[in-house]
């Protein structure tokens, strides 16, 4: 693929990767923040840029049954959180497309 | 005389247009009194094609009006130095290049004999309208303003004066001649009341931008009162190299596969052989890494330095690579990028220096001759997207996706000797050749436009899609912007209009650039995502070639500034290729070297057969 500068976010407050501080996603597509990932807290957001998206495979969490991705920021290559592409149980549905972040893993960009 | 003969010629005479030359049939030759004529008549009466009459009946050449061609070529005559054969021309067909108020208004200007000129300018009557060259003044073009005109007049008036140290005079004419014709132009007057003031004629000429009486100064005010006269008394000057200049200019922009560097001839229309322009591969430069199986380095940039002798490039592999565009050999690997791919870089004009923009946040300046690296600019947060060097060659300014180092100017020593930085961040930029116009474009739809000589912001532009890349054309007039949106569109700095567009490149996900090149930088070259390398007519946007240039996203293209029968272009294959016509192709061949790649015989360099519209 060709050369392909890092997406930037226009907002008050913008999380990025811990490592390398590429902008990931702005405080206001905070869905939730009642999420835990293996690092600790986690946040459900409604769009994150500059990640790159693993295979998909099955987890069961918490709350069920999940088809999810590993998300890993393009710069550095680290992994900074999941993003749900199927939930088996319908009240789980609301996660699907979206992404979660580990706090753990990020820093605040402003 | 002649006119009179002219005058008794029988009316019946035929007015069709023939050639050649040739009589139309019925026609006899006049009558005895012809035969007391001098021997000019007689064969410009064998040689005009109509043997027209001058005064009665407006005959005229092939469609052109005969007087306008007559004085015209007089005054080509004129201004070649055939003097005599221009008053043999003018005796002839009894058209004047100039009526004699004309002349004599020339000369009083050229002479200094100001009341004369301003006689001459206005008639006796000082008549404020402009009919009638006999009795109110000159007949002005329209639209000139003849107070304007005597303004000029009065002011070249005073300056000679005060040259001449005749303050006292000079004052006088300031009052009485200069303030009572510029109601409002207040700073004009201020500004040549300050004049009074100085000391010497240096300082006075250095103040007025004027060079004296001695010097072209009268040249240039006739030049600039002729403007203002009507052509039908007198015509501007070189009229006719003037038409031949923008007939030449018009041939050249239309030619299709302009490849020629010299100015066309005017003994046949001008058209370049479509054989000549670039269209085969004629070497690939070879990159060592490709022998491995591994996945290749995609190279993102190619430039040409400016004396059109070394290309350089970068990539992913972060190092700068550079070649000799004559024989088409690695001459240095740069590195000192730390971990991290190399977007952009500039060569300075001198050719020698180069800058190099890398995703490790810094920026390196190097000479090309050895390879060293001169400076290393850091303390950017972001990645350094791109460079331009002012044309002095001593400093060069760099734009950056850091918001507040965004555009940068930097000296020989990496000290920062001025910032534009204006809340934008940058992608790309570009300076005029003109030094006039520094365009940034933000990695929104935006472009933001200063003036780079005052330092100052003029505009900003919004466009309707996400642009990849920005290229300035060498007449410093239009700005060609590659989108996202497989448009590449070509605007008028100044008036913003859109004045061409292309289309047929594929793009989207990545930045793919554009340039202008060619002679007379007639065409628009562009890579695009399918592989293919595009070119198209610039000013008719016709698309006049599609080469396969990579296997994979052609990223850069680059055409050689000298010459123009080459291009480069580079991939995400890794592969950075040479592209020139056939017979070059041929000659490279039998010179022994055989270009590199595997792929010569396989489907890259295949030829549309017709230019597509695209």
């Amino acid at each position: 693929m060709g050369l392909a500068y890092n997406t930037y976010l226009n907002s008050s407050r913008i999380y990025g990767c811990k490592a390398c501080k590429s902008h990931l996603a702005n405080h206001e597509d905070i869905i939730s923040r009642n999420f835990r990932g293996q690092h600790g807290k986690a946040y459900l957001f409604n769009n994150v840029v500059n990640v790159e998206a693993g295979e998909p495979m099955e987890r069961n969490m918490t709350t069920g049954r999940h088809v999810v991705r590993d998300i890993t920021c393009r710069v550095c290559n680290e992994v900074v959180g999941w993003k749900y592409d199927k939930a088996y149980e319908s009240t789980e549905k609301y996660k699907e497309g979206k992404f979660i972040l580990e706090a753990e893993l990020l820093c605040t960009v402003s | 005389m002649l006119m009179e003969i002219d005058k008794g010629e029988p009316s019946s005479r035929d007015p069709r247009v023939v050639s050649n030359g040739s009589r139309p049939t019925g026609e006899h030759p006049l009558p005895g009194s012809s035969k007391t004529q001098k021997a000019p008549s007689e064969t410009m009466r064998g040689a005009r094609p109509n043997g027209a009459a001058v005064g009665v009946q407006q005959e005229t050449y092939f469609g052109h009006d005969r007087e306008e061609i007559t004085r015209i070529l007089i005054q080509a005559l004129g201004d070649l130095g055939y003097h005599a054969a221009a008053e043999n021309v003018a005796e002839e067909s009894g058209f004047q290049v100039e009526s004699p108020d004309v002349v004599a208004f020339r000369q009083a200007v050229l002479s200094g004999a100001w009341s004369r000129a301003e006689e001459l300018l206005c008639g006796k009557g000082a008549r404020a309208s402009g009919q009638g060259s006999d009795n109110g003044g000159l007949v002005l073009a329209p639209g000139a303003d003849r107070n304007i005109m005597r303004f000029r007049l009065r002011q070249q008036k005073f300056l000679e004066l005060l040259e001449q140290r005749e303050t006292g005079r000079a004052l006088a004419v300031l009052r009485n001649e200069l303030t009572p014709l510029c109601q409002e132009q207040h700073q004009t007057l201020h500004f040549l009341s300050r004049l009074l003031m100085c000391q010497d004629t240096e300082d006075l000429r250095s103040k007025a931008s004027w060079d004296g009486a001695s010097g072209r100064s009268r040249q240039v005010l006739l030049a600039q009162l002729s403007g203002s006269i009507s052509p039908s008394v007198m015509l501007p000057e070189r009229r006719l190299a003037v038409l031949l200049e923008d007939l030449k200019r018009s041939q050249v922009d239309r030619c299709l596969y302009h490849t020629s560097t010299e100015s066309p001839s005017l003994c046949v229309d001008h058209l370049c052989d479509r054989s000549r322009f670039p269209s085969e591969m004629l070497d690939e430069l070879s990159n060592p890494a490709l022998e491995s199986s591994k996945k290749p380095d995609e190279v993102w940039q190619v430039r040409f330095s400016p004396d059109g002798r070394r290309l350089a490039t970068c990539g992913t592999d972060e190092t700068v690579s550079i070649w000799d565009a004559e024989h088409l050999a690695l001459m240095h690997r740069l590195h000192g990028h730390l971990k991290g791919e190399i977007g952009n870089l500039a060569w300075g004009p001198d050719s020698r220096l180069l800058v190099t923009c890398g995703f490790d946040r810094s920026a390196r300046l190097w000479n090309t001759d050895t390879g060293e690296c001169l400076r290393t600019i850091g303390g950017f947060e972001e990645p350094v997207s791109s460079c331009v060097w002012a044309a002095d060659g001593q400093t060069f300014i760099t734009g950056s996706f850091d918001k507040k180092k965004s555009i940068c100017q930097w000296n020989m020593h990496g000290e920062c000797v001025h910032s534009w930085t204006r809340a934008h961040r940058t992608e790309d930029l570009v300076l005029s050749r003109d030094q006039r116009w520094l365009v940034a474009m933000d990695e929104q739809c935006n472009l933001h436009v200063y003036d780079f000589v005052a330092r100052k912001h003029v505009y900003d532009w919004a466009l309707n899609a996400r642009p990849t890349s920005l290229s300035i054309s060498r007449d410093s007039r239009c700005l060609l912007i590659n989108k996202a949106d497989n448009e590449a569109v070509l605007l008028d700095i100044e008036t913003h209009e859109t004045v061409q567009k292309y289309t047929g490149q594929t793009g989207g996900n990545y930045t793919i650039r554009s340039d202008f090149g060619g002679a007379n930088e007639n065409f628009v070259i562009c890579g695009s995502e399918d592989g293919h390398v595009y070119i198209w007519h610039k000013l008719t946007g016709l698309l006049v070639q599609r080469l396969e240039a990579h296997h994979a996203s052609c990223n850069a293209v680059a055409w050689n500034p000298t010459d123009p029968c080459m291009f480069a272009t580079a991939g995400d294959d890794g592969r950075v290729r040479i592209w020139s016509n056939r017979e070059r192709a041929k000659a490279l061949a039998a010179t022994g070297r055989h270009p590199n790649g595997t792929s010569r015989t396989s489907s890259n360099g295949s030829l549309r057969s017709d230019p597509m519209r695209a």
